[in-house]
């Protein structure tokens, strides 16, 4: 039971600040490109897809071959830092990171595109700068758009596995996620064990869907599920 | 009024990325005790966890930190110079080519313990225990799940007997490849397949299927678990200790207690 704790423990800890720091990273990018038909916007676009597409262990692969001690980002750190964050939770908070991102950018960006040119148009005669088109145009009406991205991302950071896996290690009590542990509980033959850990993980993202919800209500209008 | 918003927006998202990373990095605490990490395969996962509790017990303010998972997946981690101090493998292969690259301590390994494998078929088969190896012959026996040979250690060491044994050639074509031994037994569980081969410890845990042919160790001497302090492991004496317990005659009685073979000394 306590290993139970322990691992929803675990996986809020990663999986909130990976959505939080999705959020920032996928909604800014949004931001920058939504709109832009350019070749370089495309490229760019496709990069911050590519953690949808590839298959989690590769994704995996990547980031540990970038954050190991060898590794672009890693080789620095261990030499200059003196420190690594492979085999910690940091390292899933990054695996996550990288995989919800792509989510809000992409639920983000289609929300901005569809606010009417004209009204920005508008705005901007007016005299309104591009922030002031942020915060008083696009992210209001991208509202429950960036509600639904945040959930799907939260969700999604809380599922990670395979990239996680590779990274943070399989390590009870450090960096085994709920995902983590219920793959364990599969590969040592305890049933019980995988069907109390995956039933706990759905009532954990029940609970965070049901929270978003009512936050839904909250900004007046129909909820989420429709 | 334009600039207000403007610091606004940029405090707003200045807090919120701080306090994702301030969030992320309080997840690592300061380390209070010396800590051992040893990367085991995930077959060994019950059998690891008790070796490491022996060792805690055995070593006052020692943590054992265990990272369990595919023998494969953990070589790669350690090839890219993830922070293991210990290496237990499923597989000698794998053990060696992390010798080859230099990431043993003095370019050694130990044998830690073997294991055997098992034929086995759903328990709702009609099949009797002790049927032997001819059952793969049977034409009733259509489809027989094994780990995928070229990276699944189980299903490499099934062709390598069902090989010797003379039956491979005829039989290939009955395979349904897995991409975990876990997965095959599985498999054999839900009754998709007719029969599954296994290593001796899967098919020991499960209590829905029935062993109908067996090679140990005697007969089939390939399937050697290996341990090696790793070269980050290189010198700490604590790396080494474990090392032997494992390989003594602590590790030894918990190992059996877990299905495993001792090695023969």
């Amino acid at each position: 039971m306590w290993e139970v704790m322990e691992s929803i423990g675990i996986t809020l800890r990663i999986a909130l600040p990976a959505t939080l720091l999705a959020v920032v990273a996928g909604g800014g990018l949004a931001w920058l490109l939504a709109g832009r038909r350019s070749t370089p916007a495309a490229v760019v676009e496709m990069l911050i897809c590519l953690p949808l597409v590839l298959p989690p262990t590769i994704m995996g692969f990547y980031l540990l071959t970038l954050l190991g001690r060898e590794g672009l980002v890693g080789g620095p750190m261990h030499r200059w830092l003196d420190t690594g964050i492979i085999f910690t939770p940091m390292a899933a908070v990054v695996a996550a990171w990288a995989a919800a991102t792509p989510i809000v950018f992409k639920t983000l960006k289609a929300a901005m595109e569809t606010v009417d040119a004209d009204l920005l148009g508008a705005a901007r005669l007016d005299g309104a700068s591009e922030w002031r088109l942020l915060l008083s145009i696009r992210l209001p009406l991208a509202g429950k758009a960036l509600l639904a991205g945040t959930l799907l991302a939260l969700l999604r950071a809380m599922g990670e596995f395979g990239a996680t896996l590779m990274v943070a290690g399989n390590i009870p009590g450090k960096t085994q996620t709920l995902s983590l542990a219920i793959w364990g509980a599969v590969m040592t033959g305890e049933h019980v064990k995988a069907h109390v850990l995956a039933v706990t993980l759905c009532v954990l993202c029940l609970g965070v869907v049901l929270t978003v919800r009512s936050l839904d209500w909250g900004l007046g209008g129909r909820s989420l599920s429709g | 009024m334009n600039r207000t918003v403007r610091t606004m927006a940029l405090l707003v998202s200045m807090v919120g990325m701080t306090t994702g990373l301030l969030m992320a990095l309080t997840l690592t605490g300061p380390a209070r005790r010396t800590t051992l990490t040893i990367s085991a395969a995930a077959s060994m996962t019950d059998a690891a966890h008790e070796l490491a509790d022996a060792f805690e017990a055995e070593h006052p303010g020692t943590k054992v930190e265990l990272n369990l998972g595919a023998t494969g997946t953990l070589k790669t981690q350690i090839l890219q110079g993830a922070p293991a101090e210990v290496f237990i493998g499923a597989s000698e292969k794998h053990t060696d080519d992390l010798r080859r690259a230099g990431r043993l301590a003095g370019g050694r390994y130990r044998i830690l313990c073997r294991n055997g494998l098992a034929l086995v078929v759903p328990s709702s088969s009609s099949i009797l225990p002790g049927a032997g190896w001819d059952v793969l012959d049977q034409r009733t026996t259509r489809r027989v799940a094994i780990g995928e040979p070229s990276y699944v250690p189980a299903g490499r060491y099934a062709v390598a007997w069902l090989k010797r044994q003379g039956r491979y050639a005829r039989l290939a074509d009955r395979f349904v490849h897995a991409n975990t031994v876990r997965q095959a037994l599985a498999w054999v569980e839900a009754g998709e397949v007719d029969a599954g081969i296994v290593f001796a410890t899967d098919a020991r845990m499960s209590q829905r299927v029935r062993v109908v042919a067996s090679a140990g160790p005697e007969v089939f001497e390939e399937i050697r678990y290996t341990i090696a302090v790793t070269e980050l492991g290189a010198g700490h004496p604590v790396a080494e200790a474990f090392l032997e317990m494992a390989t003594g005659p602590t590790g030894q009685a918990i190992l059996t207690g877990h299905g495993f073979v001792p090695v023969a000394r």
